[in-house]
C-alpha cells in the first residue's frame, strides 16, 4: 500500500510537472514571439525623421514605445492619431493607428509596423500590445 | 470746413481794407477842414505863418502907435469906428495934422505918416524944404534899386538846378513870395518917385490931387484902411464942398484883370479865400466907407478871436485869424493879438497835423494821444469818430492776426499770409499785432521744420520716436495739406509701436507668472519690423536661457510647418507641448494640425 502510495505521488509530480512544462513552454512561447515581434523590419530612426534626415518613404519600420496620448479619432471611431514615446527616446511622434482587437489606451506600450507616406505621417500597418 | 471760414475770413478782411481807405481819407478831408495850417501848410500864404510864429517883439509899443493912429483918425473922421458914439463932433483937423508928424517915428509906420503929410503939404501949398528932401529920396531910390537888383538876382537863382541832384533850390511858394517883395520894392520906389515929382513947383493942383487920390487908393489896397481913412479926411477937410471925386487916373473904374493892368498898380496877394481886391469905388465918401465898414470888421473878427481863445475854440481862432491876416494885414486888430495866443493856435494847428500824420502812419497810439490832448483844452472838439477810429482798427488787425493763425494751424499758407499782411498794414505799430505775427512766423518755420523732422522719421521707419513724438506730429499729421502718403506711413509707424508696447507688456507679464514658453511665442508673434527692436531682442535673449527645449521644438515646428511639412511640425508641437502643458496655442495647433493629419 505504500509503495501505491509512493507510485500516485510520482504519477501525480510527474503529471504537475508535465503541465508545468507545459505552461512553462506555452508561456515562453507567447513571450518570445510577442518580443520578437516583427523582427524582420528594422527600426524606425526617430531623430532623422525628426531632424528630416530622410526615411525611405513607404518603407516599413518598427517601431516600439509609449503611448502618450490619444490626440484625435476619426468619425467612425477606428483611427486614431496618438502621441507615441518611442523606447529609448526622449521625443514624441505622432502616429495614425486604426484600432484593431485590441483596445488602444493610454500609457501601453504597442510594438508597431509602420511606414511614413508621402506626406511623411507615421502610419502605423499592424501593431501589437507589449 | 474749417478752411471755408478761413476763406471767407479773408474776403471779408479785403472788403473791410477798401472802407478802411475810405475812412481815413474822409477823416483826413476833417482834419484839412479844421486847420488848413495844420495839413497843407505850404500851400498858405507866408505871411500867415510868418505871422504865427512871429516874435512876440514890442506889442506894447506897437499898441502905442495904434493908439495915436486911432487918436489922429478920430481928430478927421466924426463917425470913425474907433470913436465913442456921442452927439458933440470933437474933430479938429489940425491936431490930427499935428499927432501925424509923431507918427513917423514908430517902425510900424513905414513912413506913410510922413508921405501922408508930404501930400497935405503940397494941397495946402505949405513949402517944404524940396532940396533936402530930394536928397533923401534919391538915397532912398538907389537903396530900393540895389534891392530890387538882389530881389531879382534871388528869384533868377531860384530857377537854377542844384549841381549835385540837378533840382531846384526852391519851391514856388518862395519863388512867389520873392516876386511879391520885389513889387513891394517897386511900388515904395513909385512912392518916391511921385514924392520926387510933387517937390516940383511946376507940378499942378491938378496933378498933386490926383496923386493924393491915386495915394489914398493904393493905402487903400494895401489894407492900411486906418491911413487911408486919415488921408481921406485930410483929403476931404482940405477941399471943402470941393472935388471929391476920385479920378479916373487915379483909380480906373471896371479897371481889368489882375496882372493885366499898369506895371505900378500895387498889387495884393491872391492867395486864399477872402477877398483882397478893392470894389468899384467912384467918391471920397464911396472910399470912407468902405474903409470903415473893413475896420469895423475887423474889430469885430478880433473880438470873436479873442473869445475863441478863451473858450479854447482854437481850430476857429485860426480859421478866421488866417481870413484877417488876408483882409486886414496891417490892422492894429490883428497885429496886437499877443505872441502867447498866436503860439496857442498854431500849436493846436501843429497837434492836427499831428493827427493827420498818425492816421497816415496807422500809429492809433499817437492818435488817441493827441486827441486826449486837443479834448483836454477844447471838451468839444468834436473828436470822438478819431477816438473810435483809433480804438477800431488795432482790434481789427488783432482779429486778422488771430485768422491768420488759424490759416496757419490748417496748413494753408496763402492765406495765412495774406491775412496776416492785411493785419501788419492795419495796425503797423501795434505791439500786440507784431507779436502776434511774431509769433505766427515762428511757429509756422517750426511747423517747416517739423515737417521736415517728421518726413525723417518716416523714412527711416523709427516707429518709436514717432510714438514718443506724437503730441507734436498730431496737428500736423492731421492737417489736410498734408501729404496722404505720409500721413500713412506715420499712422503706420505708431501702429507697430502700438503693438509692441502691448506685446512687451503681456510679455513681461507673463514672464513674472514663469510662463517663458508663452512669453517667447507673444514675442514671436510681432511683425518684422519690431521684432528685431531692442526692446523684444533683450526679451528673448533673457526668456530663451530659461526654456531653450521648448524654444528649439517650437522653432522646429514652425520651420516645418512653412515648410509645408504639417506631420513633422505636429511632432515639433508635441514635443513642445511636453515643455509647456498647458499652452493654448501649441495646442489649438496640434488639434489644427492633427486634424488635417487624419483627414487625409
Amino acid at each position: 500500500m505504500a509503495r501505491a502510495k509512493k507510485f500516485q505521488l510520482g504519477k501525480n509530480y510527474i503529471f504537475l510537472t508535465v503541465i508545468g512544462l507545459i505552461s512553462l513552454g506555452g508561456f515562453s512561447f507567447l513571450h518570445l514571439g510577442s518580443s520578437q515581434k516583427f523582427p524582420q523590419l528594422s527600426e524606425f530612426p526617430v531623430e532623422n525623421y525628426l531632424e528630416k534626415n530622410g526615411i525611405i518613404e513607404r518603407e516599413d519600420f518598427r517601431l516600439e514605445g509609449k503611448v502618450e496620448n490619444i490626440l484625435l479619432r476619426s468619425d467612425n471611431s477606428n483611427t486614431f492619431l496618438v502621441s507615441i514615446k518611442p523606447t529609448n527616446f526622449n521625443y514624441l511622434l505622432p502616429v495614425i493607428l486604426t484600432s484593431q482587437k485590441k483596445s488602444i489606451q493610454r500609457e501601453q506600450i504597442l510594438v508597431m509596423k509602420v511606414h511614413a507616406d508621402s506626406s511623411e505621417v507615421i502610419k502605423c500597418d499592424d501593431y501589437d500590445l507589449k | 470746413m474749417e478752411r471755408l471760414r478761413i476763406a471767407e475770413e479773408t474776403a471779408k478782411a479785403e472788403r473791410d481794407e477798401i472802407d478802411f481807405q475810405k475812412q481815413v481819407a474822409t477823416i483826413q478831408k476833417k482834419l484839412a477842414e479844421a486847420s488848413a495850417t495844420s495839413i497843407i501848410p505850404e500851400s498858405l500864404p507866408t505871411d500867415f505863418r510868418s505871422f504865427l510864429s512871429a516874435n512876440a517883439g514890442d506889442i506894447e509899443k506897437s499898441a502905442e502907435y495904434y493908439a495915436e493912429l486911432k487918436t489922429v483918425l478920430n481928430d478927421l473922421v466924426p463917425n470913425s469906428p474907433y470913436k465913442a458914439r456921442t452927439t458933440s463932433d470933437s474933430s479938429s483937423p489940425l491936431r490930427a495934422s499935428e499927432k501925424l508928424a509923431k507918427l513917423s517915428s514908430y517902425p510900424e509906420d513905414n513912413d506913410i505918416s510922413r508921405i501922408i503929410s508930404g501930400h497935405i503939404s503940397s494941397l495946402t501949398g505949405g513949402r517944404v524944404d524940396d532940396q533936402r528932401r530930394q536928397l533923401e529920396i534919391n538915397k532912398e531910390l538907389q537903396r530900393l534899386a540895389a534891392e530890387r537888383k538882389r530881389l531879382e538876382w534871388n528869384l533868377k537863382m531860384s530857377y537854377s538846378p542844384n549841381l549835385v541832384d540837378g533840382r531846384t533850390s526852391s519851391t514856388e511858394d518862395e519863388r512867389n513870395f520873392i516876386r511879391q517883395q520885389i513889387e513891394d520894392v517897386k511900388a515904395e520906389a513909385q512912392r518916391y518917385e511921385d514924392e520926387k515929382k510933387s517937390l516940383s513947383h511946376l507940378i499942378t493942383t491938378e496933378t498933386r490931387k490926383l496923386q493924393f487920390q491915386q495915394f489914398i487908393v493904393e493905402l487903400a489896397l494895401q489894407q492900411r484902411y486906418i491911413h487911408a481913412l486919415i488921408s481921406c479926411g485930410f483929403y476931404r477937410s482940405s477941399f471943402k464942398g470941393g472935388d471929391l471925386n476920385l479920378n479916373k487916373d487915379s483909380y480906373p473904374s471896371g479897371r481889368p484883370a489882375q496882372g493885366t493892368g499898369n506895371e505900378n498898380t500895387p498889387s495884393v496877394p491872391s492867395t486864399g479865400g477872402a477877398p483882397t481886391q478893392l470894389p468899384v469905388i467912384s467918391t471920397i465918401t464911396g472910399m470912407e466907407a468902405f474903409l470903415q465898414s473893413r475896420i469895423r470888421d475887423a474889430i469885430q473878427e478880433r473880438e470873436s478871436i479873442d473869445n475863441m481863445l478863451r473858450e479854447n475854440q482854437l481850430g476857429a481862432a485860426e480859421s478866421l485869424l488866417r481870413k484877417m491876416v488876408l483882409t486886414a494885414k496891417y490892422q492894429p486888430e490883428l497885429q496886437t493879438i499877443p505872441f502867447q495866443s498866436r503860439q496857442s493856435i498854431l500849436q493846436s494847428g501843429r497837434k492836427l497835423r499831428q493827427i493827420s500824420d498818425a492816421v497816415n502812419a496807422k500809429d492809433y497810439d499817437e492818435i488817441l494821444k493827441l486827441v486826449d490832448s486837443i479834448e483836454a483844452n477844447e471838451p468839444f472838439a468834436g473828436m470822438a469818430d478819431l477816438k473810435s477810429f483809433a480804438n477800431e482798427h488795432p482790434r481789427k488787425a488783432l482779429h486778422w492776426a488771430r485768422q491768420a493763425e488759424l490759416a496757419m494751424k490748417a496748413g494753408d499758407k496763402k492765406t495765412m499770409s495774406s491775412l496776416m499782411d492785411i493785419a501788419i498794414r492795419r495796425a503797423p505799430l501795434n505791439q500786440e499785432v507784431a507779436q502776434k505775427i511774431q509769433s505766427i512766423q515762428e511757429n509756422a518755420q517750426i511747423n517747416n521744420e517739423l515737417l521736415e523732422e517728421l518726413k525723417r522719421i518716416v523714412s527711416a521707419g523709427d516707429y518709436r520716436i514717432s510714438f514718443e513724438r506724437m503730441n507734436e506730429f498730431a496737428p500736423l499729421v492731421q492737417s489736410s495739406n498734408t501729404d496722404p502718403k505720409l500721413k500713412d506711413a506715420y499712422e503706420q509707424l505708431i501702429e507697430s509701436e502700438k503693438a509692441l508696447r502691448v506685446a512687451i507688456e503681456k510679455t513681461d507679464s507673463l514672464e513674472n507668472k514663469g510662463l517663458m514658453p508663452e512669453a517667447w511665442i507673444e514675442l514671436n508673434a510681432l511683425p518684422q519690423p519690431i521684432t528685431n527692436d531692442a526692446r523684444v531682442l533683450e526679451r528673448k535673449n533673457r526668456i530663451s536661457a530659461e526654456c531653450p527645449k521648448f524654444i528649439k521644438a517650437y522653432h522646429k515646428a514652425i520651420n516645418y510647418e512653412h515648410e509645408n511639412q504639417p506631420a513633422k511640425a505636429l511632432a515639433w508641437y508635441l514635443n513642445a507641448l511636453v515643455e509647456s502643458p498647458s499652452n493654448n496655442a501649441i495646442t489649438s495647433k496640434v488639434n489644427l494640425l492633427g486634424g488635417g493629419i487624419l483627414k487625409k
